[in-house]
């Protein structure tokens, strides 16, 4: 239980939706969400297709625990090969969507092939068609889920789809659902634009159910008895992710001006006190806090720019409530950019969820071009005339809102920071690992992130492990790589289950998961199994990896974090000391020096 | 000796009411601290839980948690005080 056993087959091409039984082998192996989609990805796709050929799939997949009453139970990801890695990609969302798609008693949803025309998936409990959405393609995403809402006369409706971002290829175009919350990295809404699928859109009415009622209640409430009284939790829900700005910056670790620097002096513009106060207008950029389906956190900020914003002064479709900054966006659109305006950065943040665009990625490409227009590589001329100097802010809103539409130099931008630096020749400038840009810790101060990033399956990622009490509390690389395998593998098994990763930030214990999830699904799931299953998951996306083409060279980092010494902070004359961590990492998973598991290890994971 | 200490993001919400923070809870704070003071000192000074975790910087010089509780201050002394957030 926990699961509704059934998985919708959505064959573009052919234009055919058929239900199949849930393969649970493999669900008693890999779980479900994250660790299952892979495994069925690994199963259906020769690993080295083309991300954005038919011949790719992607995989919808909700957790046992998704769309249950356990706190933060409402994720779903989506598992392809991504376009703007050539590695396996998995993005995590939260939202209303992934409850209301298990509601409608699907556990997975495989598209493949290519539609013919624009369509977008409309599930109503056991019924799913696909519909035309020839109307909707070339709208923005704040455009097209009321449309598809108006279209059914159902406001319950829940809708994940691609802005233009997707449409026209964007490597880092992510899918949005519930208007904010967004499969963000990867590039996988390119991926979904180039089957021409517009949307997802679900109605549930079905429920969800699990094995032990009883048992599962208790889990549950034990968890979300210490979740309230947590200081992680509570600072989640008073303040966001974005403290974590002081954090970093304090300590030398937030990346400023495409890692040029490690802290910036604008951050008291655009952190958590700003958020909060009035600014000379009198207008407060923070409105509430917002959670996601079940969630007991409430990390999200709903926000909205001051009417008198340059960015918005004439434009009053943006005067509303939407999501505003986390820790993230604040970090790619204000100090990556040396942008210290609040609305701005809120601005960009909001063109990203119109748009369709991960705003980490942006931010990291934005930066990489920033930078090379500094030194003279890019001029006006390849610009068009766009003067993208470090610290503008009105270029920022104005080149974001351009990657968006895909108009001008917004599609180089849109490239990603790594096929653009390629582009003109200086791939040293891409702040980026296997092609995705850097989250907002700088691996020079945080040596356990340096080498969570160098060895992230999807690329540069500040959720794939926990390092970060490990990193602030020590700058040398001694007990890193034990550090990150352990948080790699329970992560793995977290985003398998349905819960959200800030549950483990905010203090939720592997016994606490372990128990809800052996309620919810009948038995047998203990910590030691959990643990094992997250290993088995992250070694299963290795062998994706390397059967992708990707090898041991793809576990590293850029030059500047190799070799240019952080100039202050914690870490000043300090570079990350990858060659020292990486060869122990290897050692410790079970690897050879080539970075291959060891048959002896694939053996134990059942996966020789 | 007279220090100063910073607290940075969510450790204002540790500090007791009525406390030295209290007047400008996220300012640069100057304090008065016994000649041999360690940091363990400190924080009952301050009203902060001493078994709760911190990160520090001291003088722009980062502190290793290790050896954090017992570091002794010296006259003059920049202390940052950094909360144990995750994630983000």
């Amino acid at each position: 239980m926990g699961w509704h056993r059934k998985l919708l087959r959505v064959n573009l091409t052919a234009g055919t939706c058929v239900s199949e039984p849930l393969n649970m082998e493999w669900a008693e192996a890999f779980l479900g969400q994250r660790g299952l989609a892979t495994k069925y990805l690994m199963e259906e796709i020769d690993p080295k297709v083309d991300p954005l050929s038919p011949e790719n799939k992607m995989i919808i997949a909700t957790g046992p625990l998704t769309g249950t009453m356990a706190s933060t139970g409402g994720r779903w990801s989506v598992v392809t090969k991504g376009a703007l890695t050539n590695a396996i990609a998995c993005s995590n969302s939260g939202g209303q969507f992934g409850g209301e798609l298990k509601m409608a008693g699907w556990d997975f949803v495989i598209f493949e092939g290519r539609s013919p025309k624009p369509v977008y998936l409309y599930i109503q409990d056991e019924k799913a068609e696909l519909l035309d959405a020839a109307h909707l393609w070339g709208r923005s995403v704040w455009e097209a889920e009321p449309a598809i809402k108006n279209a059914h006369n159902d406001p319950l409706i829940r809708v994940a789809s691609i802005g233009p971002a997707g449409e026209y290829g964007s490597h880092y175009a992510c899918i949005v659902n519930d208007l904010h919350r967004a499969a963000g990295r990867s590039g996988v809404g390119a991926v979904m634009g180039s089957k021409q699928l517009k949307a997802i859109a679900v109605r549930g009415t079905s429920g969800v159910t699990v094995a032990d009622p009883k048992a599962f209640m208790a889990a549950v409430k034990s968890t979300n008895d210490m979740l309230a009284e947590s200081e992680g939790r509570m600072n989640f829900t008073r303040y966001g992710t974005i403290p974590m700005m002081d954090v970093t910056g304090s300590f030398g670790a937030l990346p400023t001006r495409n890692n040029r620097e490690v802290q910036f002096e604008g951050a008291d513009k655009i952190n958590a006190t700003a958020m909060q106060a009035p600014n000379e207008n009198g207008h407060t950029n923070l409105i509430t806090n917002g959670a996601c389906f079940a969630c007991t956190i409430g990390c999200g900020r709903i926000c909205h720019i001051d009417p008198q914003h340059f960015s918005v002064k004439d434009r009053p479709q943006y005067h509303g409530a939407s999501g505003g900054l986390e820790y993230e966006t604040a970090y790619a659109l204000g100090a990556a950019v040396g942008v210290d305006d609040i609305d701005a950065a809120t601005f960009a943040g909001f063109m990203c969820n119109e748009y369709g665009m991960d705003p980490i990625s942006l931010g990291g490409s934005i930066a990489a071009a920033m930078e090379m227009y500094d030194l003279g590589i890019l001029t006006d001329k390849e610009t068009g005339g766009i003067k993208l100097e470090f610290g503008n802010a009105e270029v920022l809103c104005q080149i974001s809102e351009m990657v968006g539409k895909g108009e001008g130099f917004g599609r180089d931008i849109g490239l990603g920071s790594k096929r653009l630096c390629e582009k003109y020749g200086h791939p040293e400038f891409s702040m980026a690992v296997k092609g995705q840009e850097f989250a907002a810790y700088d691996g020079r101060g945080m040596q356990g992130m340096a080498l969570a990033y160098a060895t992230s399956n999807r690329g540069a990622c500040h959720l794939r492990a926990n390092p970060y009490a490990h990193d602030f509390g020590s700058t040398e690389s001694e007990g890193k790589a034990k550090v990150v395998i352990e948080s790699q593998d329970l992560i793995a098994a977290i985003d398998s289950t349905g819960l959200c990763v800030f549950t483990l930030h905010a203090g939720e214990s592997p016994d606490q998961y372990a128990a809800q999830v052996d309620a919810a699904c009948g038995g047998g799931w203990d910590v030691a199994r959990l643990l094992k299953t997250g290993e088995r998951i992250w070694n299963l996306e290795r062998q994706f990896n390397l059967a992708a083409g990707l090898d041991a060279g793809d576990d590293t980092l850029p030059k500047r974090i190799l070799e240019e010494p952080a100039p202050s902070g914690a870490a000043k004359g300090l570079v990350a000391k990858l060659p020292e961590m990486l060869p122990q990492y290897y050692e410790m998973r079970g690897w050879n020096k080539n970075g291959e598991p060891e048959n002896d290890t694939l053996s134990r994971l059942g996966l020789s | 000796m007279r220090i100063t200490v910073k607290l940075i993001g969510p450790l204002v919400d540790r500090l007791p009411a009525g406390g030295p923070f209290s007047e400008d809870p996220r300012g640069i704070n100057a304090f008065s601290v016994a000649d041999n003071a360690t940091m363990r000192n400190l924080l009952e000074q301050l009203g902060l839980a001493a078994e709760l975790e911190y990160f520090a910087m001291i003088n722009e010089l980062h502190v290793p948690s290790d050896t954090l509780a017992e570091r002794a201050l010296e006259e003059g002394d920049d202390v940052v005080l950094l909360p144990p957030l995750k994630g983000g």
